[in-house]
């Protein structure tokens, strides 16, 4: 504090100075809120450097890159004149929807197919004439159930769902598009159930709901600290002046956000319900030794003097570790989690800066209050039966911890990693809907992209190689999970049995060529390109995956990644992967390897700021106490419930750490501070009712801004946010039981009066 | 008394433009050929700059089946994978086209669906309408109101607006034609769909005499769909114009035995 003291000083010694410091420093902070910007796509969050990520951007390059939105079209059957007519119109209008590539829709509609009749091949579009008689419908159906390409991929085996699919060109504005696509189906719907889905759709609804949960949650996070403040000091000063703070603190940070580029994120879209929740314990601590301290000091200045003098530096304390703890996220390679590392820092530093400034000014110009601090009488009983359990029943304590963390490492083992993007989403989501219903009734949404290099094979004409891809593709239509895969050698297959008759035969180099030329002669540019390179070097595979599980599709990468030299003996690197499932792949692998890194990190970083701060090996170690036990069963907890650790979740590590060692400190601070001038078993019990009482406001407070988080409309932001809620309710308990219960047996095992 | 002579005839020569149909009568007249060989080299361009190049050797004959309708024969010479695939097309005077295929490696002929007006000609921006226009330009199915002169590449041209006549089924609402006036061979032409939107642009360059005939035929061509990004460039070369073809080539059978 010694450094500070002279700055701190000027709050109350010049306290208006001080504010119409503050208040210019907001103006100017504030400025910076025009420039935040908001990020919805999960691009850019991998390395540079990262070899599936290399693939990707490698795999775009030959490929290019494809945003597909896909409309699907449900009702009893397809094969009716209306439903028909809607496919044909659907596709027409989708055409002229602004960065939609016209050339690039598949429906069927759109598609060329190729059939064998009686007079010759009949080529052209499933509805280039809607289909005039029964006999005709009955042909369509037949057309359809004979092409691999269209059946399960655009057509349900059931006849009840048909999906128009359109590719947008690069950098299309996702708003525009949404807004087209979603008019799209409401003018089409009825009697037919028409769905909007696909990546452009889903992370649009992303980007609306962050915009909406800011709108929503930081009104609803100050109201309940309204409330908190009320219910915890009963006196009007003590609900403005930290919700003042309270609403400094969320300007100043994102102020900050503005200013540094840093955007919101749907990981950063919980800071300021997180700063409320933050800035508001650390007000807490203050108002309630104000509070306490007021009967002892006659003029403003003098009480504003003694408050920081008391609490100043615990809440410096707590400021520092919060904020180092979030810096712990830089540890992770995925750049929205490293970016809240970075905010979350300063954005503690600067709500620690507010509260040891703008409290004590506005203190300074305030009349004492006069009167007792305002105690709850309940809150005290329930203290004080806590501290007397925790200190009389220490064995059963000691055994209760032990069964409930071994239960908690074993169910830790069964959290399951990454994020499902379509579980984003609640079941009533119409995107999570759709995407559902293509994979129930299609092959799936979700894909991975396979590149293959056929140059050491000469190109993907050559037979021997068309046999080994031939032989790759049905080995993955063997997993389960695997709806669909689609690559020329669907098409080269499709027309050899129209133009042959099916055999089992498959077709030889100069048969692959003119296949595949006749298939240039019907398709687009951008469908032949699609599948093949323009040197005719590489194919493209694109795998249907019928699951959306993170952990099904990386055993699934990793399975074909083992197996595909048996395919391809020819060459090192046959393979590149691509595809929407593989930056999950990539995230869940750094989630994993950050996430024990983070824990190490941030425990050592509260470990080493306690040491600096207590200058005690043993202090130390008991300041991570709580944290550690909370971490361990919140984590098991996930495990038992099968919320899943992904890129929000990560989040809960830094958080637990960061703010959870708050109360640890309080707590040791306090009681060091009353040991020094009475016996131990006195200063436990003294300082659990009185440190006590602020640090249950302080979870109180942490609890119900955390839980906010819960009415998101994501679900990983509500998972998060009630999760950090239990967690803040967890430390609480394990800091006010096993304190109590520890410092005990400790002060009774050794003679001395002196613990340290 | 000079300088009124002068205004008068530069007034004549400006204000005094041919006919419409005048001009689409010669550009009919000028593309129209008993039968033309050559070989021609096209290249699908995608929006995002990948290409595909494929080289065929033409062979079209008029036929006896209507004025202005041909028998149309196309032989894939590179790459050397797809040489010897060829597609036979009998143009049918206001009647379904005859399609045929052949490929080498099944050694035998298929007859394939006709193809409709909208469809691409072998996977280019041009479609069969367009080709079919290309060859001989449907004058009695259009109205043609001339619009004034520009110069297209450097060589001046009329400039005309051809709307379709009542009941005709096109895929085109209106084009803009520009026909040079030397040659009165297309020089560009700008394509509407039929709400007014500009679908494609048509441009003929390196326009230059074929043999002793008095023909003369666009060297280089370009197709850019302005919707798609796409464009297909075609190259010309070895122009032969009424140098006689065989009839007997138009058949599946010579596709087959050759």
């Amino acid at each position: 504090m010694h450094f500070f003291n002279p700055l701190l000083r000027l709050s109350y010694t010049r306290p208006k100075t001080t504010l119409l410091a503050l208040f210019a420093t907001t103006l100017l902070m504030a400025g910076g809120l025009k420039q935040l910007e908001t990020r919805n796509s999960f691009d850019g969050e991998l390395p540079a450097d990262d070899p599936i990520n290399q693939g990707i951007e490698a795999a775009k390059a030959t490929f290019g890159e494809r945003s597909i939105v896909l409309i699907g079209l449900e009702t009893e059957s397809i094969y009716t004149p209306e439903a028909a007519q809607k496919i044909i119109d659907i596709s027409n209008e989708l055409a002229k929807v602004p960065h939609v590539l016209s050339d690039e829709i598949v429906s069927l509609a759109t598609l060329s197919n190729v059939s064998q009749r009686e007079w010759g091949l009949e080529t052209g579009g499933f509805l280039d004439e809607l289909p005039a008689d029964e006999a005709a419908w009955q042909q369509l159906k037949a057309d359809i159930a004979g092409n691999a390409m269209v059946l399960d991929r655009l057509v349900s085996a059931d006849e009840s769902l048909t999906v128009i699919a359109a590719a947008l060109e690069e950098g299309f504005e996702g708003g525009t598009v949404y807004d087209a696509v979603s008019e799209l189906a409401d003018h089409y719907a009825g009697p037919e159930r028409i769905h909007i889905t696909g990546a452009p759709v889903l992370v649009e609804d992303v980007q609306r709901g962050i915009s909406g949960d800011s709108r929503r949650f930081i009104p609803i996070a100050i109201v309940l600290i309204f409330i908190g403040f009320y219910i915890s000091f009963r006196r009007l000063p003590g609900v403005l002046l930290p919700v003042g703070m309270v609403i400094m603190s969320i300007l100043w940070t994102m102020g900050f956000m503005g200013y540094a580029g840093l955007p919101v994120t749907v990981v950063s879209n919980a800071l300021p319900v997180i700063m409320v929740a933050v800035a508001s314990s650390y007000a807490i601590h203050f108002m309630n030794a104000y509070y306490r301290l007021a009967d002892q000091h006659s003029t403003g200045p003098a009480l504003a003097e003694a408050t920081l003098k008391k609490i100043g530096l615990p809440i410096l304390i707590t400021g520092l570790t919060s904020a180092l703890g979030s810096a712990s996220l830089l540890i992770f390679k995925i750049t929205s989690l490293r970016e809240f590392g970075i905010i979350g820092s300063v954005g503690f530093l600067l709500a620690t800066v507010i509260c040891l400034t703008f409290l004590p000014a506005v203190c300074a110009l305030l009349k004492p209050p006069a009167g007792k601090a305002y105690q709850s009488a309940r809150l005290q009983r329930f203290l004080r039966s806590l501290t007397q359990m925790a200190q009389g029943h220490r064995r059963a304590v000691a055994a209760s911890y032990v069964l409930f963390l071994v239960g908690a490492v074993y169910f830790i083992g069964q959290v399951k990693i990454g994020d499902d993007y379509l579980k984003f989403f609640p079941k009533s989501h119409q995107g999570r809907i759709a995407a559902e219903t293509f994979n129930d009734k299609l092959s799936g949404v979700r894909t991975m992209d396979i590149v293959v290099d056929a140059t050491p094979y000469g190109g993907i004409k050559d037979e021997a190689f068309f046999r080994s891809l031939n032989g790759f593709q049905d080995y993955l239509m063997d997993y389960e999970e695997v709806g669909h895969t689609y690559s020329y050698r669907d098409v080269v297959q499709h027309l050899s049995a129209n133009l042959n008759g099916e055999t089992d035969a498959l077709p030889g180099s100069s048969e692959i060529a003119q296949y595949l030329m006749l298939h240039e002669m019907s398709a687009t540019p951008g469908e032949v390109f699609a599948l093949r390179s323009e040197d005719d070097n590489q194919a493209r595979i694109q795998v249907f995956l019928k699951s959306s599980d993170p952990e099904v599709h990386q055993a699934l990468y990793e399975d074909i990644q083992r197996d595909a030299a048996r395919f391809f003996p020819e060459g090192n690197t046959p393979l590149t992967f691509g595809g929407d499932v593989m930056h999950r792949i990539a995230l869940g692998t750094y989630i994993v390897e950050g996430k024990v890194q983070n824990i190490i990190l941030a425990l050592l970083i509260v470990f080493l700021s306690c040491l600096i701060i207590f200058r005690s090996l043993p202090k130390s170690l008991m300041a991570l106490l709580p944290i550690t036990v909370s971490l361990l069963m919140v984590f098991g907890l996930m495990g038992v419930i099968g919320i899943r650790l992904g890129i929000s979740t990560a989040l809960l590590t830094a958080m637990i750490v960061g703010i959870g060692v708050d109360f640890a400190v309080h707590y040791l601070v306090g009681y060091f501070r009353d040991r020094e001038e009475m016996p131990a078993d006195e200063a436990i019990k003294h300082n659990s009712l009185h440190t006590g009482q602020a640090i249950a406001y302080d979870a109180a407070s942490n609890i119900a801004g955390f839980s906010v988080l819960s009415f998101s409309g994501f679900l990983p932001v509500q998972h998060f946010g009630w999760l950090l809620a239990l967690s803040m309710l967890l430390i609480f308990l394990n800091t006010m039981v096993l304190y109590p219960a520890l410092l005990t047996q400790k002060e009774r095992q050794l003679a001395t009066p002196e613990f340290a | 008394m000079i300088l009124a002579f002068t205004l008068v005839v530069t007034l004549f020569s400006t204000t005094v433009l041919p006919d419409a149909s005048a001009i689409m009568e010669a550009h009919r007249k000028a593309t129209a050929v008993q039968d033309l060989t050559g070989q021609l080299t096209y290249t699908n361009i995608s929006k995002s700059g990948r290409k595909q190049t494929r080289t065929l050797q033409q062979y079209i004959l008029r036929t006896d089946k209507g004025d202005y309708t041909y028998n149309l024969l196309l032989e894939f010479t590179d790459p050397q994978d797809v040489a010897g695939t060829a597609t036979l097309t009998i143009q049918q005077e206001r009647k379904d086209d005859e399609q045929w295929l052949y490929l080498p490696a099944l050694r035998m002929s298929k007859r394939i669906s006709p193809s409709k007006k909208s469809d691409r000609f072998m996977g280019t921006e041009i479609t069969y309408e367009d080709l079919s226009g290309h060859l001989s330009e449907p004058i009695d199915d259009y109205q043609y109101t001339l619009l004034g002169e520009e110069t297209i590449n450097g060589r001046p041209a009329y400039k005309l607006e051809a709307l379709p006549r009542e009941g005709l089924r096109t895929q085109y609402g209106k084009r803009l034609l520009w026909i040079d006036k030397a040659t009165h061979l297309m020089a560009q032409t700008h394509f509407f769909g039929h709400k007014g939107e500009h679908l494609k642009t048509y441009t003929a360059t390196d326009i230059r005499p074929v043999g002793s005939g008095g023909h003369h035929r666009a060297h280089q061509i370009k197709m850019e769909n302005v919707q798609t990004g796409n464009t297909t460039k075609v190259q010309y070369s070895g122009f032969a114009i009424n140098a006689g073809v065989d009839a007997a080539m138009f058949s599946t059978t010579w596709m087959e035995t050759r």
